[in-house]
């Protein structure tokens, strides 16, 4: 190669590394504005005792931090947060798979009609989800209606009032609500199995659960590995549904981590807001997810890199 | 790549020169004097937007260079959306100032605009005597907000007379003591036999709980401030905090009975005051305790409700107090950042001016009672409406008021943060079975109260050496109004 060839490859490379960038840019541009300015300055917000309305601003250092971890309703609420996490991830994991099998059978009739059914709660708006399902479960509701026709309780139950089964009922919601983004998931991971796998299979006598055990499940383990890394960053901010269905109650005992924030950030009864206090649990929670978040992608390059062998 | 960077760098720069262009176009629109102008209104007054959509129309009509462009948001929408508008100086040419916000505060930061030299000199004539107040919403001797609606207690007891018959109960005779409430509410409920019950409520709103708890106890002698926002967190007689005041025990332990016994319709925790209130209309339940737009609604709802309307209940061990109410508070200001003062002036006079229908409607439909000189007697035309007056009215005495009594106390407000859970939090949470110790949980607030009002009044000292606890502290005969 002569030293002006080498050049020219050499100016062409630089050329596309700029082009990438100027293509770049406007999400780059995006997200400085409206993910990394907000980071940066809820950083400096959390070291101030500051309502959000007023211009006086008082440099509290770590003050925040320390009543954040000194007081037992965060901790109630971060308690619950994982609570409610481990409740919607495995829904969302395991019916989530068992009905995109279901739905990825080539001999299911109206398999498009049951994917839309399944993913019309994803795209209702979680408000609207919410104040439905407070109807449902009423008193008055279906739900109840049933069980007493059925005998199976003499009293109708409070589902999201009582303490004991707010959080239940709250999981169950939320896990059917979402379901349909997971199914899609699945469905993509199925999706992507070779048919020539599961033909050999068969011919050398394999079938039923034997092929869902030796061919499927290990195929889709890496992307089961991803959906459940987004489903436990996604669920441990919950808030949308739990605002509106229960708002943290009865009694904080389906308070989340972001019910417990938005309490601090816009309510008062006598005195004012708290944005540097609201922002600071907010931090503290955030890095607990960027640990929870790290070490689940550690598992699920694990998991990636052992069914690649 | 020369050519190429130049290419980013002008589309860059010709969208901005576009944004800007059409800003600027914006702005010319709005100056141009053949447009109509158009006033923002914003506020949470939803039992009455039907009536003020209707005087929105009236308005109007009788101005025809002003268009409205009203929204009407839920209480918690309203003070999260107001204040990204005002920190973005985009806020609404009259909106009222958010629950739990001080207007001291707030004009210090630049929201509001005096009010006084945009409304004739006897604007303030033609309100109720008490409306307005130095410290609430008069500050430094000039008018910024002017109050929605005359101030009447919200914790009265309604019941459905077809109810008490079908329990053996006189429906001439509502409950007036706690023991009396608990029984009939028990007696109720086992007529109902799970198609009605008790009584509902609307459980899952904590500001109801603590309406609740502080009137019920204001009536057995706590003397803590009505009212949203609290003008004190502590006690008008004693400067401490009066959450672990006997009656307030003696409140807590009333309404644990009424959920022990079963009287609680099954929905009451999960749902909000207007299902509550629904539910109530349809006849699911003996009693509800709100506040007097419930007239209005159900009126228009369920008009073949058999409504009776009781007394807030007093304590067994009897009325050693009453409920502390203040006739002037701070609602409807005009933004400081208003390009038409003078027309959102004119939309606020008319509100209250008896030449337009607004006031008189709201309370000829029981939406509320005006403020405005006149209007309450000549147009209460609903029985339940004028019983819900007087009885409330003789559950209530004029309260002291540290903001009014003392300027000085503003920079107290501004620093103090208040102690969570909070009253309402903890009675919802004694009736729904979560603390089972009431007293120590009451005590806990109690004490944090103190120590939250004991830093704070430190903390003012130092940008108002004269601010003291005993600003809080005032001789006042709860029987009695004060004067």
């Amino acid at each position: 190669m002569t030293e002006i060839s080498r050049r020219r490859g050499a100016g062409a490379l630089r050329r596309n590394t700029l082009w990438c960038w100027a293509f770049l840019a406007p999400t780059l541009a995006l997200y400085v504005m409206f993910n990394g300015w907000p980071i940066v300055s809820g950083l400096y917000y959390a070291t101030l005792d500051w309502s959000g309305l007023s211009s006086s601003k008082e440099f509290v250092g770590l003050a925040n931090f320390v009543e954040v971890a000194h007081d037992p309703y965060f901790w109630n609420s971060y308690r619950n947060s994982f609570t409610f996490m481990l409740g919607v991830v495995p829904i969302h994991l395991a019916i989530g798979l068992l009905i995109a099998v279901a739905l990825n059978r080539k001999d299911l009739r109206f398999a498009t009609g049951y994917r839309t059914l399944f993913f019309l709660p994803v795209v209702t708006t979680a408000a609207i989800v919410g104040i439905i399902m407070i109807f449902i479960l009423a008193a008055d509701g279906p739900i109840n209606q049933l069980l007493l026709m059925s005998g199976a309780i003499k009293k109708p139950l409070d589902f999201l009032g009582n303490s004991k089964l707010a959080m239940g009922s709250v999981i169950v919601i939320s896990g059917w609500k979402n379901l349909g983004t997971n199914i899609v998931y699945w469905l993509a991971a199925l999706q992507g199995i070779p048919d020539e796998l599961y033909e050999a299979a068969t011919v050398d006598g394999c079938g039923g659960s034997r092929l869902f055990r030796h061919i499927t499940l290990p195929l889709i383990l890496p992307m089961g590995a991803v959906i459940a890394l987004l489903n436990i960053v996604g669920s441990l901010k919950a808030f949308d549904l739990i605002k509106t269905m229960t708002n943290g109650g009865p009694f904080f005992a389906t308070d989340m981590v972001a019910t417990y924030i938005y309490r601090f950030a816009f309510s008062s009864e006598v005195g004012v807001p708290r944005i540097g206090y609201a922002t600071s649990a907010g931090i503290f929670f955030g890095v607990t997810i960027i640990i929870v978040g790290a070490l689940s992608n550690t598992l699920a390059s694990r998991i990636k890199a052992n069914s690649a062998k | 790549m020369k050519k190429s960077a130049l290419i980013v760098v002008f589309a860059m720069i010709a969208s901005m020169a576009l944004i800007a262009e059409g800003q600027k176009d914006s702005k010319k629109a709005a100056a141009d004097p053949k447009k109509p102008i158009v006033l923002k209104v914003m506020d949470w007054s939803d039992s009455s937007k039907a009536l003020r959509d209707a005087f929105n129309k009236e308005f109007e009509a009788k101005n025809p260079g002003i268009k409205i462009e009203y929204t009407c948001l839920t209480i918690d929408q309203f003070k999260n959306t107001v204040l990204s508008a005002v920190n973005l100086g985009d806020a609404p040419d009259l909106f009222p100032i958010p629950v739990g916000m001080d207007l001291n505060a707030v004009v210090k930061e630049g929201w509001f605009q005096p009010i006084d030299s945009l409304v004739p000199a006897d604007f303030k004539d033609g309100f109720l005597p008490g409306t307005f107040a130095d410290g609430i919403n008069v500050i430094k001797g000039k008018l910024y907000a002017v109050p929605e609606i005359g101030t009447v207690p919200t914790t009265m007891v309604f019941y459905n007379k077809e109810l008490f018959e079908k329990a053996g109960l006189d429906p001439n005779k509502p409950p007036k003591t706690f023991t009396e409430l608990r029984e009939y509410a028990k007696k109720i409920t086992a007529a109902g036999k799970g198609k009605f019950y008790g009584i509902i409520e609307g459980g899952q709103q904590v500001n109801r709980w603590k309406s609740e708890a502080i009137d019920f106890a204001n009536l057995g002698g706590a003397a803590l401030p009505s009212g949203e926002p609290m003008s004190s967190p502590v006690s008008l007689i004693t400067g401490k905090s009066a959450y672990n005041h006997p009656a307030m025990i003696e409140t807590f332990n009333f309404f644990k009975a009424l959920a022990s016994d079963g009287s609680y319709h099954p929905s009451t925790f999960s749902i909000r005051a207007p299902e509550a209130r629904a539910l109530f209309g349809a006849g699911q339940a003996g009693f509800i305790i709100q506040g007097v737009w419930c007239v209005g609604a159900w009126a228009q709802s369920h008009p073949n409700l058999k409504l009776g309307v009781g007394p807030a209940p007093i304590p067994d061990s009897g009325r050693k107090g009453s409920i502390g109410i203040n006739a002037a508070t701070a609602w409807m200001g005009i933004s400081s950042k208003s390009a038409n003062p003078t027309a959102a002036a004119k939309y606020l006079q008319a509100m209250y001016s008896p030449e337009y229908g607004y006031q008189k409607a709201n309370v000829d439909k029981g939406v509320f009672f005006s403020t405005v000189k006149g209007i309450n007697d000549k147009y209460i035309s609903n029985p339940n409406l004028k019983a819900y007056y007087e009885l409330a009215m003789e559950r209530a005495r004029i309260a002291p008021n540290p903001k009014t009594a003392h300027p000085e106390t503003a920079a107290f407000y501004a620093d103090f943060k208040d102690v969570t859970p909070g009253i309402g939090d903890l009675l919802q949470g004694a009736v729904s079975g979560a603390i089972p110790d009431i007293t120590a949980a009451l005590n806990e607030l109690a004490a944090k109260t103190d120590q939250a009002v004991e830093a704070t009044i430190k903390k003012a000292k130092a940008r108002n050496p004269e601010i003291a606890l005993d600003d809080f502290i005032f001789k006042w005969n709860p029987m009695e109004d004060y004067k």
